[in-house]
């Protein structure tokens, strides 16, 4: 155990030289490499903090954003649903309203339309009855018949009053030339010409001349003309009457129908 | 057999020898260095670097933290000199387990260089920090009749340093040796382990030794001034009207 002092020395310098060898190819670029990254990972994670807080107040930002804007749509679509309802309502109105006057025009129509047929219908059922009671009568037409009606005339004659006698001869003076004209549906008979002269003579006037013609158009009857006075039984008479009277029947009926539509039919759809 | 390196030589000229100490500790220089230099020449700063750059830098990652944590201060003052010294050491320790390779810090001669270093280290560091009537002063601390002593105290782990590696280093050696002539195979195998155990160690006690000595030498001059700043803060705060 002894201490070579060549060795020694040598010893000493080597070692110097491996210390800055080594400070020259190890430490020093090592200790660089590690202090560049060190700070390289230090700024990208400074870096990155700084965008995650940008990112983060970003974030917020959206979100109120989106927040507001989320409002400011639920606020427009309940103005948007208030509008809409209220133009629903609107156009709901105005098509019932226009429903109501199609309505009523429609009514306006099938009732005058019904009222037109109803009065065509009359007519004819009138005329077809006239017709069918004409005929019948002209059928049933005997002597007997016409005698009969004749003596009926006589009857009304007998029935006129002071004052329809006055007007029966002022009508007659005025207008006839003083002739008055008895005519009939029927020939009537000589006997019946003669009481029928009589009564009128007696009524009227007893030198007033009379004249006796056949009408087949009177419908089966007597009557007597003077100027715009009239008087005698026919079945005209009785026919017009009757006439009269269907229509007036028909007239109370067609007021008395209901209306075929409501104005509260149409119903709202939602 | 020769367990000491110093006197296998292999040429001589006067007093220039050059024996087997020297020639490994060159072998040990150049891989070290050599080793460096090629991982070092292609070093990138990249966060994907290659393996070697990897171990290179986690063992001198390593180093740092040990020196901070021993010293408490910034370690690249001291990085090159404690950290060659560690280097050196191991692989020297480690080459020992090559067969035909004898370890240059079996031979006294290196380990009272390296000791001796350490010796020179303290008062160079101590005094770069903080002067020489700073440094020297502490010798005479607490009272100047400890100079002898603290002399002494210098001197002798500086001693204990030497002797301390190159007992183990070399004792190491010698049991494999001897144990080879009793019971080869087994026992010179599980020695040789124990031995690469132990040259390990060692180089790391070396390195923390060698600072802590240095770092020994500043930390009285910084307690003082940590007194110095702790007695004029408490003088400020028993006064406020001078504020």
């Amino acid at each position: 155990m002894q201490i070579d002092w060549f060795t020694f020395f040598a010893q000493i310098v080597n070692f110097l030289i491996l210390v800055l060898l080594l400070r020259r190819f190890l430490y020093r670029p090592v200790t660089e490499a590690m202090d560049r990254r060190e700070k390289k990972i230090s700024g990208q994670l400074e870096e990155a903090r700084i965008k995650m807080v940008e990112a983060n107040e970003k974030e917020s930002q959206f979100e109120k954003r989106i927040k507001d804007f989320e409002e400011k749509k639920q606020e427009m679509l309940r103005q948007i649903e208030q509008e809409v309802e209220q133009k629903k309502r609107e156009l709901l109105q105005k098509v019932r309203q226009d429903v109501e006057e199609q309505q009523r025009r429609w009514s306006e129509s099938l009732s005058g339309e019904k009222t037109a047929f109803l009065r065509e219908l009359q007519i004819e059922t009138s005329n077809k009855i006239v017709e069918v009671v004409r005929q019948i009568l002209r059928d049933l037409s005997t002597r007997d018949l016409e005698e009969q009606v004749t003596e009926i005339f006589i009857q009304r004659l007998h029935e006129i009053d002071k004052k329809e006698n006055r007007r029966l001869v002022a009508s007659a003076l005025d207008y006839g030339e003083g002739v008055i004209v008895v005519k009939s549906s029927f020939e009537v008979g000589e006997i019946q010409k003669k009481r029928i002269i009589d009564v009128l003579r007696e009524k009227i006037a007893p030198n007033v001349e009379f004249s006796f013609e056949v009408v087949p158009a009177l419908g089966f009857g007597v009557e007597i003309r003077a100027g715009g006075w009239r008087a005698g039984w026919s079945l005209n008479g009785y026919i017009g009457r009757l006439r009269d009277e269907m229509e007036q029947a028909f007239a109370q009926n067609m007021n008395g129908n209901a209306v075929l539509t409501k104005p509260g039919d149409i119903k709202e759809q939602s | 057999m020769e367990f000491n390196a110093d006197n296998i030589v292999y040429w001589e000229w006067e007093f220039i020898a050059i024996n087997a100490t020297l020639v490994y500790s060159w072998v040990v220089i150049g891989i070290l260095s050599v080793g460096a230099w090629a991982v070092t020449s292609r070093i990138d700063p990249a966060t994907s670097i290659s393996r070697w750059q990897h171990m290179l830098e986690a063992v001198v990652a390593l180093i740092r933290e040990q020196i901070r944590e021993a010293s408490r201060q910034e370690p690249d003052r001291y990085l090159p000199f404690v950290g060659t010294l560690f280097l050196f050491i191991v692989v020297s320790n480690v080459i020992d387990v090559i067969p035909g390779f004898m370890a240059p810090t079996t031979s006294l001669s290196t380990t009272a260089a390296l000791a001796t270093l350490v010796f020179c280290a303290v008062p160079v560091f101590g005094i770069m920090r903080q002067g020489w009537k700073g440094y020297l002063g502490q010798y005479l601390k607490p009272t100047p009749f400890m100079l002898p002593f603290n002399i002494i105290g210098e001197i002798s782990r500086t001693v204990a340093l030497a002797i301390r590696l190159f007992g183990n280093i070399m004792s190491g050696s010698l049991i494999v040796a001897i144990l080879l002539s009793l019971a080869p195979l087994f026992f010179p195998v599980a020695m040789q382990a124990f031995g690469l155990l132990i040259g390990v160690i060692q180089a790391y006690v070396f390195a923390i030794l060698a600072l802590v000595y240095i770092a020994s030498g500043q930390r009285s001059r910084d307690a003082e001034v940590q007194i110095e700043q702790s007695n004029s803060s408490s003088t400020n705060k028993s006064n406020p009207s001078e504020v």
